[in-house]
């Protein structure tokens, strides 16, 4: 995959996000921080980003309600939540509902968060890649289709 | 014939006499039996208020549990956000270190050249080639970024370190404010002092006005007290579902003081409201309550001689209000 990869954080805290940008400062992708759920949409709007690190717990909105609103406009994004305090319920409603690749729960370890979002850009580019060989598969069935017929016209 | 009558009326008495006496014995014994029935009815009685006390312990100590176990969620997450940015920027730290101690090591090399090597020419040659491996170095690893986030780093985890160092002395604050003393209190500090408690719970969904009138100190249990502020608290942040307001007022009205605590919540049912105060009615999950808080509220309440009563209407939310004499329990 050519395209750049971007990667959003979103969590209410500056500390985090500054910490974030630090500790992933050596990855292969782009990272952009938002603190509120009105600032990652604005950021999506702007840029392709492939991948959502999203904080569980945050003023503005709860970090499950962001993804399904996110995934709603992005249907391709990869959502990972960053979560303060790790609920049962809540984590078997992220994955079932919330289509989450991942949950991650704070205090993370940077290598583990750089492992999982490495792993989330490499579905994302296989999903893509996947979408663009059936494409390639389907378009060429045509082809052939069309071919097959054209030599049963002559023969 | 006298004497025959006398005879027989005499065998008749006798008669009448040992039935009395057979059945007064009958009543005796069954006296008796229903004296030891009594007895040990009683004991059994005394057992079961035994149990009932400790039970009641049991209860009224499951339920403060279950309020510190919704704070201690909430001290949980606002305790992990500043951990994780910590150590992750101490990871980052010992990287950013590593990178100086390189250029550290390059300066070495040239400093021990500079002062080992006699020969001027071969000097200058080995100085050119270390200021260049150098100068690569440093573009490499962006010394002076480095540098400057180095410190940026240092001031966010020691604010981070802070707001640890805070929630901790709160949550002590508040427990050592558990006793059982009276003593007189500022009412208003009080319930300042359980909204900071309870603040990681509310923060994400309330905002919380406060209107305090100028109080005098009350003599009560402030610990108590303390509870009974944090249980409505609690409840008054349950009953928001997305985002809403509690508001807290108190006043000094003749020879009481009012406390009131309003939410925009749910409400309460009609049918449901009289049972509130029940011991064990609970609208919330078991999990979630035991259904004792609201009762424990009332008994603290009604021991310090006050009164709590509530006005709600479904989608209107709710408000309670304490009445607490001024100088009623004073000693």
């Amino acid at each position: 995959m050519s395209t750049q990869h971007n990667l959003l954080c979103v969590d209410d805290e500056s500390g985090i996000l500054k910490s974030l940008i630090r500790a992933l400062r050596n990855e292969h992708f782009n990272v952009l921080t938002a603190s509120n759920s009105g600032e990652a949409l604005q950021l999506l709007s702007e840029n392709a980003v492939q991948v959502v690190l999203v904080d569980q717990h945050m003023p503005d909105i709860d970090g499950l309600n962001l993804i399904k609103k996110i995934k709603a406009q992005y249907p391709t994004i990869v959502p990972v939540i960053l979560s303060g305090l790790v609920d049962m319920e809540y984590v078997l409603a992220a994955i079932n509902c919330g289509d989450v690749q991942r949950f991650l729960a704070k205090p993370w370890h940077d290598e583990e968060l750089k492992t999982v979002l490495r792993q989330c850009f490499i579905y994302y580019d296989l999903a893509q890649s996947n979408v663009a060989l059936n494409d390639l598969v389907s378009q060429q069935k045509k082809q052939l289709e069309n071919l097959t017929t054209l030599l049963k016209g002559q023969g | 014939m006298p004497e025959q009558d006398l005879i027989a009326e005499n065998k008749a008495l006798m008669n009448a006499l040992s039935r009395e006496r057979k059945a007064r014995k009958l009543a005796e014994t069954l006296l008796e039996e229903r004296a030891v029935e009594l007895f040990l009815a009683n004991r059994e009685l005394q057992e079961t208020i035994k149990t009932l006390k400790t039970s009641n312990l049991q209860l009224l100590q499951s339920e403060k549990m279950a309020s510190i176990g919704q704070l201690a969620a909430g001290v949980a997450h606002e305790v992990n956000n500043p951990v994780g940015f910590i150590s992750s920027n101490l990871g980052t730290l010992r990287d950013y270190i590593e990178d100086v101690r390189q250029v550290i090591d390059a300066q070495r090399f040239s400093i021990k050249t500079a002062t080992e090597c006699r020969d001027v020419e071969h000097y200058a040659a080995i100085n050119a080639k270390a200021i260049v491996n150098l100068n690569a170095l440093l573009k490499k690893i962006d010394l002076d970024f480095l540098m400057g986030d180095m410190n940026d780093l240092l001031d966010e985890s020691i604010d981070g370190v802070n707001r640890i160092r805070k929630i901790v002395a709160d949550l002590l604050d508040f427990s050592r404010s558990h006793s059982s003393d009276y003593k007189h209190a500022d009412i208003n500090a009080l319930l300042e002092k359980t909204l900071s408690m309870a603040w990681n719970e509310l923060k994400y969904k309330t905002e919380v006005n406060r209107d305090f009138g100028e109080l005098p100190a009350v003599y009560c249990n402030d610990g108590k007290m303390a509870q009974v502020f944090l249980n409505l608290l609690l409840n008054a942040s349950h009953a928001i579902e997305e985002r809403g307001s509690i508001t807290i007022t108190t006043r000094h009205i003749g020879d009481d003081i009012s406390i009131m605590i309003a939410d925009s919540g749910v409400g309460i049912p009609k049918n449901i409201i009289s049972n509130i105060f029940d011991p064990f009615f609970t609208t919330k999950n078991v999990s979630e309550g035991t259904g004792l808080g609201l009762h424990i509220v009332r008994s603290v309440i009604e021991a310090h001689q006050g009164t709590i009563s509530v006005d709600s209407q479904v989608g209107q939310g709710a408000s309670f209000i304490i009445l607490l004499p001024v100088t009623g329990l004073d000693p």
